[in-house]
């Protein structure tokens, strides 16, 4: 009996030990304030904030994958970021219904300083002033955001003159590059056009602010080992050259799959290239 | 002689260091300066509660800029709370504008 109670002992404190192992961490105060705010505007419509509901969302998506690397320092500092784009949504949204409202005040003001034949001019001057002021703000940020989107149209339009651009249902934005039009035969080395080609998509990739996985694919010839050692290095390149380009850190993450995921019949040569390449995914938002 | 040659070295590898041009900043530090500095323009040292993300916007940046931990994570955090302190202030900005157009429309209305 003893014996049996010491073993069970033995076999549950091994049993507690490897699960602390393997544990999460918790979430920090930043992260748990970053979940509630997302909470409570998650299924907002307010026209005003929908870009930053989008860098809300990813950001809470990417500190809540992180919990489970068990890296406490990027885990909070993931979690700060989530919540402070929570709430810079919530202020967004707010802003944007109250400058509404403020417009809508002013044309009520100078409606019934007319109807009472006052000069509507000189009773409203002052808030007039607010007014202009204030809409001349949120135009400029409305004429950036703008901007910001045709810059991110026209890089994206670059892009696809050397690479295949995808809108997938499932995944997102995948934008393919061939293997060889990036790489040495064989090799993680860049070829001699890779630089030209991997600008073109860091340009884009600062317009767009989804987190990224990079992802390297090969065909099928030479060994399954060797091809998914070389699809990792391939990715990881790609990705450290964007991040030297300034892709922020924190978005994006490289993955090899080696041969496991043709998009081509690898029985053929036409097919064989298409499966050796790198997928840039910007991953779609769930919610 | 030895002495002299030495000196010379340790002069040549000192100026050799001082006149390196020094590294630029990656383009998230320089976003971040950029965030910083739309921060203070919009008045968010003017609004305590701006004021407060701007200024762990620059401590995060200050963390980044000598190196402790992961500097593109810091440099993100900084863009974040520094965009924050902006919308802050701005909407400050807008409320402060609605109450007066409300306190002047309901005077109107009370004529």
């Amino acid at each position: 009996m003893t014996t049996h109670t010491s073993k069970t002992f033995a076999v549950t404190a091994l049993a507690l030990a490897v699960l602390a192992g393997c544990s999460t961490l918790d979430p920090s105060p930043a992260l748990i304030s970053a979940r509630n705010g997302w909470a409570a505007m998650a299924g907002s419509q307010n026209p005003y904030n929908a870009i930053e509901r989008g860098q809300a969302h990813a950001a809470v998506n990417r500190a809540n994958a992180v919990l489970n690397g068990g890296d406490p320092a990027k885990a909070d500092l993931l979690a700060k970021i989530a919540d402070a784009k929570v709430k810079n949504a919530e202020v967004v949204g707010q802003t944007g219904d109250a400058a509404a409202r403020l417009v809508a005040t002013q044309n009520e003001s100078i409606s019934i300083a007319r109807a009472k034949g006052m000069a509507a001019a000189g009773v409203t001057a002052a808030a007039n002033q607010a007014t202009v002021t204030t809409q001349e703000q949120i135009e400029r940020e409305r004429a950036a955001k703008e901007a910001a989107l045709a810059r991110r149209q026209k890089a994206l339009d670059d892009l696809k003159l050397f690479a295949n651009v995808v809108e997938d249902k499932e995944r997102g934005l995948v934008i393919s590059i061939g293997g060889e039009t990036l790489f040495k035969v064989n090799s993680a080395r860049f070829g001699p056009s890779a630089n030209q080609e991997l600008t073109a998509l860091s340009v884009y990739l600062q317009l767009d602010p989804r987190p990224t996985v990079v992802e390297g694919h090969t065909d099928n010839s030479g060994k399954p080992e060797h091809n998914m050692k070389l699809s990792q290095e391939r990715a990881k390149d790609v990705m450290n050259f964007l991040v030297k380009q300034g892709v922020s850190p924190d978005r994006i993450t490289s993955v090899g799959f080696g041969d496991t995921r043709p998009i081509g019949d690898n029985k053929t040569k036409a097919g064989k290239a298409l499966n050796r390449r790198v997928d840039v995914v910007m991953v779609k938002a769930t919610q | 002689m030895r002495h002299l040659s030495k000196l010379i070295l340790a002069c040549a590898l000192i100026t050799g260091c001082a006149s390196a041009p020094a590294a630029p900043w990656p383009k998230w530090v320089t976003d971040a300066q950029a965030d910083i500095a739309a921060a203070q323009a919009a008045g968010a040292d003017q609004v305590p509660a701006a004021a407060d993300h701007l200024q762990k916007a620059q401590a995060a940046l200050a963390d980044a800029q000598s190196g402790k931990g992961d500097v593109g994570l810091k440099c993100s955090l900084a863009s974040s709370e520094a965009t924050l302190a902006k919308n802050i202030a701005i909407d400050a900005k807008v409320k402060g504008d609605l109450q007066t157009s409300t306190n002047q429309l309901n005077a109107l209305k009370g004529q």
